[in-house]
């Protein structure tokens, strides 16, 4: 079963994971323009409203990590894979059901939980393989550009990464356990990691909302902290990964106590 | 229910939002025999049938596979069960021996073995991708799934569906053999010339209930016969009258070509008609149709004219 998943997502792995660390290096080769006018981008990016840089998680554009931050890793690269976690996380049980192969995958000799535990595995080294594109794509973008990130920091990044994907696709594929459908698992998917976001914005915004950044799974994805410093927080990291595990969990159980048609 | 048996329900149900399923079943296939379970489209059927195979849990009662629970034990009861789902959708982007060859991964050694040996019995090329097949091509894939890892079990949903008539043939044929080898089948159909020619017993399901089990000899006892009698000349309309179990449905050509329905055992009938002038007689052997007419006809005549020509298809 694990390899029969694994090998239908390959396909879909490989392009999410080439338009993400494409991006990335596509867009860290503007940055020796941007290291060499640093004033005249310093004083532009002042001009931008406060929000919409929170938005962006902007600190400093002129060096690697704030550029590679704010270009990329901190709002572009995470919508674009996460449109794949959230697709295949909301297809893991509803995509048999739609397409009408749920009899034949339930009728091999194998319980219930297994059969989708071993889906759930396939898209975790999935996404793992996404990730480390990503990484690579960021480590090759500072050997093109001239600049230098730390294995640690590398690291610390993938790690961050790796947690924000798999969250977003626990939830999904829950969604998928609960729901026959890959659009209603999907959608609502796509509106909880939107509201997430958006909790996050504004807790950012004002200390007097700070608190509701402990609502978002985007307070543990730190991608330009973790690469500049090569540390995580690992008590919001440990929440993320605890959301993970809970939602693998419910999703089994509720997969293995519904109609699977 | 105490009787046991391969499959035995008892008081299974699954209702579903809406009131419609299947309720209280009572019902034991014994091992070694070919049950078939008849019942015209929406009868419940395939919702029996899901239960049995654990995609839909019980909404009350129970359904043992072996004296395994159908619902709790659900994979020990699909290692004993060769399964073949009305529904020929499969995994699109494999080709026939991808699908087999995964299918098999979960069986006993040799089981690909006896797949690729099917497939020439069944002339299947396994080497098209699923897509590409026709109906009767898919469903000989799944028939070849089901069958491939010697299951002493096997049920079978609308499992000819899409097959021509040499494929049905064959089909039969094989379903014989199987019992032959001691293997229990659960035949759901609404073809019932499929489940006359191969099954011992049959179960009727009508609107989600059970309405009836019996030995296949036992219904086409039931039967009303239709026979037909060529006059040389018109009788009387009081000829057939006081035969019991007789009734006079119709007559053509002048009086001289007569229809009845025959009931019961015709000794007394042909007897009467020693004495009339007859040219022929047409007495078809006995069929299920009638019998099926028995169960349905009484409050819903739609449903009998509905299996009657699925029948003869």
């Amino acid at each position: 079963m694990l390899r029969k998943a694994l090998w239908d997502l390959r396909w879909t792995a490989f392009w999410f994971a080439l338009g993400g660390a494409g991006y990335t290096l596509m867009v860290s080769l503007f940055f020796p323009v941007v290291r060499e006018q640093s004033a005249q981008f310093n004083h532009l990016m002042a001009s931008y409203p406060k929000g919409f840089l929170a938005a962006v998680g902007y600190t400093d554009i002129t060096t690697f990590t704030g550029y590679l931050g704010i270009e990329s890793l901190n709002l572009f690269w995470p919508i674009i894979v996460a449109v794949f976690a959230t697709l295949a996380g909301a297809s893991l049980v509803a995509k048999e059901v739609e397409d009408g192969t749920s009899e034949i995958w339930l009728s091999i000799p194998a319980s219930r939980w297994r059969l989708l535990l071993a889906k759930m595995t396939a898209l975790a080294v999935a996404l793992l393989g996404v990730v480390v594109a990503g990484v690579l794509g960021v480590q090759l973008s500072a050997v093109l550009v001239g600049a230098t990130v730390s294995a640690t920091g590398l690291l610390a990044l993938g790690a961050v990464m790796t947690a924000f994907l798999l969250v977003i696709a626990a939830y999904s594929g829950l969604l998928s356990s609960i729901f026959s459908s890959r659009g209603v698992a999907s959608g609502i998917a796509f509106g909880i990691t939107l509201a997430s976001y958006v909790v996050w914005l504004v807790g950012g915004l004002s200390d007097q909302w700070r608190q509701l950044k402990n609502l978002s799974i985007f307070t543990a994805y730190t991608p330009q902290k973790a690469l500049e410093t090569g540390s995580i927080d690992a008590t919001s990291l440990g929440i993320v990964v605890a959301i993970t595990v809970v939602c693998v969990l419910a999703s089994l159980l509720t997969f293995q106590r519904r109609d699977a048609i | 229910m105490t009787e046991n048996g391969a499959i035995v329900g008892r008081r299974l149900s699954k209702v579903y939002r809406g009131g419609r399923g299947v309720f209280e079943l009572d019902f034991a296939v014994r091992e070694g025999e070919i049950f078939g379970f008849l019942g015209p489209n929406g009868a419940g059927k395939t919702t029996t049938i899901r239960a049995l195979i654990g995609l839909l849990r019980p909404t009350a009662g129970e359904a043992t596979i072996f004296g395994l629970d159908c619902w709790r034990q659900s994979p020990a009861v699909k290692a004993r069960v060769g399964f073949v789902s009305a529904d020929p959708r499969l995994y699109e982007k494999m080709t026939g021996a991808a699908f087999l060859e995964f299918m098999a991964g979960f069986r006993a050694r040799g089981t690909m073995d006896r797949a690729r040996a099917f497939a020439r019995e069944f002339d299947l090329d396994l080497r098209a991708k699923i897509r590409h097949l026709s109906r009767g091509n898919r469903q000989k894939l799944l028939l070849i799934q089901g069958l491939m890892h010697d299951a002493p079990l096997l049920i079978l949903d609308e499992a000819s569906g899409g097959l021509d008539p040499l494929g049905q043939e064959a089909f039969l044929t094989h379903l014989e053999d199987e019992r032959s080898r001691g293997k229990t089948i659960f035949l759901s159909s609404h073809n019932l010339a499929e489940v006359e020619r191969v099954a011992d017993r049959v179960g009727i399901i009508r609107e989600g209930r059970m309405v009836a089990i019996e030995d296949i000899e036992k219904l086409r006892a039931l039967r009303a016969r239709k026979m037909e009698v060529i006059l040389e000349r018109p009788l009387n309309t009081d000829f057939f009258d006081g035969l019991p179990g007789v009734r006079l449905v119709a007559t053509k050509d002048a009086g001289r070509h007569v229809e009845l329905v025959v009931q019961d055992n015709p000794r007394e009938l042909l007897a009467r008609l020693g004495t009339a002038p007859v040219l022929d007689v047409v007495f078809p052997a006995a069929d299920l149709e009638s019998v099926f007419i028995h169960y349905y006809r009484e409050d819903d005549p739609g449903v009998a004219r509905d299996l009657v020509g699925a029948a003869s298809q």
